[in-house]
């Protein structure tokens, strides 16, 4: 019968540690921001500022270097057009990582 | 029996104490976790406003360069060019027209360059505030309107380009 004694105990801190730990579980579920989201659409603006700078000002194109967490590039189709004949399509890449 | 119901108590009773434990404990982590959730909801407020002040500063007529004909003269309809700023229209952009609220305050200015009174937002950071939210946005600068030959020197590449590059600095609070 003592056993059974122990037995209720064990139960009742198992219950107690699940309590405790689905509690913190469901908590920190609700913490968890995703911050991936807000960054892209940081660098996904600036690519975009880079793009229309780059266009207005005739700047380079920017290619992406290194490995990047979060990375955009915005194109640009630039038709020139020719009076003596048929004009040219050009492309223009602006890319942002971060 | 006597043996067994000692036994039963003390279990009984550190399993008590146990389950308070855990129910402070819950408790403790819920009304952080209100607390968190509630500052996070302000944040988001505000980094929302930032961001459409940011978005109208470089895409609104109330604030952008007008792209007019060399001669110089308006197009039907107006024109007008993205991530331009018209130095002249600066002094006259409202809160209202960036899309930040009335209870918001703002502070706009542009990386490097002075001389550029946005009036309407204009308030100084003392330091006290609570939050800020800020975005920086990369704009090009030009004084009225910007007529079809300017453009095209800056298109080109071409001497004579008046536009001048610079960074708009966003700052929102309340």
């Amino acid at each position: 019968m003592a056993l059974k004694g122990f037995i209720f105990s064990l139960d009742a801190l198992f219950a107690a540690m699940v309590l405790i730990l689905a509690g913190m579980l469901f908590l920190s579920s609700v913490n968890i921001e995703s911050p991936k989201e807000k960054q892209f659409d940081l660098v996904k603006k600036e690519a975009m500022d880079s793009s229309q700078i780059g266009f207005l000002l005739k700047q380079d194109e920017s290619p992406l270097s290194g490995t990047p967490k979060y990375a955009y590039c915005q194109k640009i189709f630039l038709y020139k057009y020719s009076l003596t004949g048929k004009g040219t399509v050009q492309l223009k890449q602006y890319c942002v990582g971060r | 029996m006597k043996i067994k119901g000692q036994i039963f108590s003390i279990d009984f009773l550190l399993s008590l104490i146990i389950v308070v434990f855990a129910i402070g404990l819950l408790v403790q982590l819920i009304e952080l976790n209100a607390y968190d959730l509630k500052e996070k909801e302000l944040n988001r407020e505000l980094e929302g406003v930032a961001l459409t002040a940011g978005s109208r500063l470089v895409n609104s007529e109330k604030i952008s360069c007008e792209l007019v004909t060399s001669a110089p003269a308006p197009l039907t309809p107006p024109q007008y060019v993205m991530n331009c700023i018209d130095r002249a229209k600066a002094g006259t952009v409202t809160k209202n027209d960036l899309g930040i609220p009335t209870d918001f305050d703002c502070n706009i200015s542009i990386d490097g360059i002075t001389g550029i009174p946005f009036n309407n937002c204009n308030t100084a950071v003392t330091g006290l505030e609570k939050n800020i939210a800020g975005i920086d946005r990369n704009v090009v600068l030009h004084s009225g309107s910007l007529t079809k030959s300017e453009l095209e020197k800056c298109l080109g590449d071409l001497p004579g380009c008046t536009l001048t590059e610079g960074t708009a600095k966003v700052l929102v609070w309340r």
